[in-house]
């Protein structure tokens, strides 16, 4: 049973260029990582490959340092790892990532199940999953928190909200993986290093005989209008005194968050 | 009584340890600028060992280091956690016969001091103090039980708060974009809300970001940032069941963080001329976590694989990069500059915080008595000059 893992590659934080005409990041432009759901995603396959006959391997579409992605799941028992890299993939929408995936898949596959996150830490379209389902013509479930499988059915938990729904699907399917939904285990020192030796594929649009013109900018369906920071706003009080003087500062500080929302006093 | 107005760009240890010596003259009026929160830069990364004989600093300049650790623990003293100070002990290793005497006369500097420093040759001891460590690989280790490593960032807050209360002022989020020169006399800055500030002594404590503050004042002040990558690995026993000393090796040193251990590559191992060492990078571009080299990691693996052999299969879990301010011969840079009024407490490398309270308190004194002492002829710019023209 062969496993594709679909990662992306990025930002780690806010210092990344955007690009004044397209509004889209500069991805080669600031320190990345692989994407935090992306992590959940791998460890489900690294588990499902503990069997016997399971293996799987990694994808990502990006510049030259996204393959720090591709060697973290290479760490973990990636099996192959392929960086879809080609000026013609820069500025993709959704769409057009997912077509360069789908026709990735497509010639390593096929593959038995393809795993992503559920959604990226930048973009946060979680479009991308769906719509490679779609392309491969496959059934997918996203917000897949636990899997098995026997090499022909997958079953899947999908959590939504507080509800664990237990879905069971042919293969191929495809299914995303949301932030939190296992403990990922880390890459040792030793693998990691072995790792960052291995050789990784690169693949062009023209290896996977795709038109350029309907990649990237130039084939993206959706316009990004604009690109903005959103700075999460922290702030702390010190409660000073006796603890009797903490106590009431702390009620005080509830009641007037409380007021602030919309609440109501406290009893 | 008309008071000298001492402007300092940079809250981290450096200036908020110059704030704080400064405010306790009473005819000093002092201003501390710091363009994002106090102790947030590259203070915040660093590793704060202050051990007592290690190779950190040159045995040369102990009594720098001894008082810096006992200004932090009289920190921590005051106030428990003021100096985040956990007491893990040391063990530095000795690999060759100049490190074993390098390490002994800082262990006899250490005993001086009334603290505990013994040279191990025995290595079940060693190996009983550190069961990870591959001791075929040293010829003996110094410990003492004594050291350990403090938080820069708590330190730099906790100056800060004291020099507020002398009657300091410390401006959060104020960025200075313009050093005021009027006839190659520093006389204020400007930030970037506009507002000027007039000032009789300017000093830059800005550390990797002082090549920029430098030029702002037409100085080209040498420093280089050389890469600090920081790893945190989980071993593979998950939680230890020992106290991790502070592990130093000449290539590279390891102290516990909570349950992870910290490894990163020495700052005396750096080769300035290495491009993938050094250069001259922006340090607003560093990322918060990550941005590291495979070239670190593979480097510390196979030191580990030599040396702590209990590390090579610990878990990867984060990591870091920062840059350290580093001269060309890893000492800071303090004192008076070729523009007037206009002084440095910059460049200490990877060495900030065991320097920075020896070098305030002498530099506050220089500042408003004009005395100079040995150790700020010895680290004075003008070192540096005379090198730069040889």
């Amino acid at each position: 049973m062969k496993i594709a893992v679909c990662v992306k590659y990025v930002p780690v934080d806010s210092k990344v260029d955007v690009d004044p005409k397209t509004h889209a990041l500069v991805r080669s432009s600031g320190a990345g990582e692989i994407n935090p759901a992306d992590r959940y995603a791998v460890e489900m396959a690294r588990q499902l490959s503990e069997e016997d006959g399971v293996s799987f391997d990694v994808f990502t579409m990006g510049p030259d340092g996204a393959a720090r992605a591709l060697k973290y799941a290479m760490a973990l028992g990636a099996e192959k790892a392929v960086l879809l890299s080609d000026i013609a993939f820069a500025g993709s929408d959704t769409l057009g990532t997912a077509a360069v995936l789908a026709a990735a898949l497509k010639k390593y596959g096929p593959y038995d199940l393809v795993l992503t996150g559920n959604a990226s830490n930048d973009g946060a379209t979680g479009q991308v999953g769906p719509m490679l389902a779609q392309m491969l013509g496959v059934p997918d479930v996203t917000n897949a928190v636990e899997a098995e499988t026997d090499g022909k059915t997958a079953i899947l938990k999908k959590k939504d909200g507080n509800t664990l729904y237990t879905l069971k699907t042919a293969l191929p399917a495809l299914a995303s993986v949301p932030f939190g939904a296992n403990t990922p285990e880390l890459p040792t020192l030793r693998h990691q290093v072995a790792a960052n030796q291995r050789e990784f594929d690169t693949v062009s649009a023209a290896d996977l005989g795709l038109d350029p013109d309907t990649l990237g900018q130039a084939g993206a369906k959706s316009i990004v209008t604009d690109t903005v920071n959103v700075t999460a706003q922290k702030q702390g009080i010190e409660l000073i005194g006796s603890v009797d003087e903490k106590a009431r500062d702390f009620a005080d500080t509830v009641d007037k968050i409380q007021q602030a929302i919309g609440g109501g006093k406290h009893a | 009584m008309s008071k000298k107005k001492i402007g300092i760009i940079g809250g981290g240890i450096s200036g908020t340890a110059l704030g704080w010596n400064l405010c306790l003259y009473d005819d000093a009026e002092v201003t501390v600028f710091e363009k994002g929160r106090i102790g947030c830069g590259t203070t915040a990364k660093s590793a704060g060992t202050v051990c007592l004989f290690d190779d950190s600093l040159n045995n040369r300049y102990w009594d720098v280091r001894l008082y810096g650790f006992e200004t932090y623990l009289k920190m921590e003293a005051e106030r428990k956690g003021s100096a985040g100070f956990d007491k893990t002990g040391t063990l530095v290793c000795a690999t060759s016969e100049k490190e074993v005497k390098r390490i002994k006369a800082g262990i006899a500097l250490a005993r001086s001091a009334g603290y505990t420093g013994e040279y191990i040759t025995d290595k079940k001891r060693i190996h009983d103090i550190l069961p990870m460590l591959n001791t075929d690989s040293i010829l003996g280790a110094g410990y003492t039980k004594d050291d350990g490593y403090f938080d820069g960032t708590m330190i730099s807050n906790t100056f800060a708060a004291k020099m507020e209360d002398l009657g300091g002022t410390i401006l959060r989020g104020a960025e200075v974009t313009e050093i005021v020169i009027e006839n190659g006399t520093a006389k204020g800055v400007k930030t970037k809300d506009g507002d000027t500030y007039d000032f009789d002594v300017v000093v830059d404590c800005t550390g990797p970001w002082s090549r920029f503050t430098g030029e702002m004042a037409g100085l080209d002040v040498p420093i280089w940032h050389t890469k600090a990558e920081a790893f945190f690995v989980v071993p593979p026993e998950k939680h230890l069941d020992y106290v991790f000393p502070i592990l130093k090796f000449p290539a590279f040193y390891a102290l516990r963080a909570g349950n992870n251990i910290f490894i990163c590559k020495s700052h005396l191992s750096m080769n300035l001329d290495d491009p993938m060492h050094a250069g001259q990078w922006d340090p607003d571009r560093l990322p918060e976590r990550e941005g590291t080299d495979d070239y670190f990691i593979d480097f510390l693996f196979h030191q580990f694989e030599e040396n702590v052999p209990g590390l090579t299969d610990a878990g990867l879990n984060s990591s870091w990069l920062s840059y350290r301010a580093e001269t060309r011969d890893f000492l800071p840079i303090v004192g008076d500059t070729p523009v007037k009024n206009y002084l440095l407490a910059t460049g200490y490398g990877g060495n900030g915080v065991i320097e920075a309270p020896a070098v305030s308190r002498d530099l506050a004194k220089y500042i408003m008595r004009g005395e100079s002492t040995l150790l700020l002829e010895e680290w004075a710019f003008s070192r540096l000059l005379k090198k730069k023209g040889e």
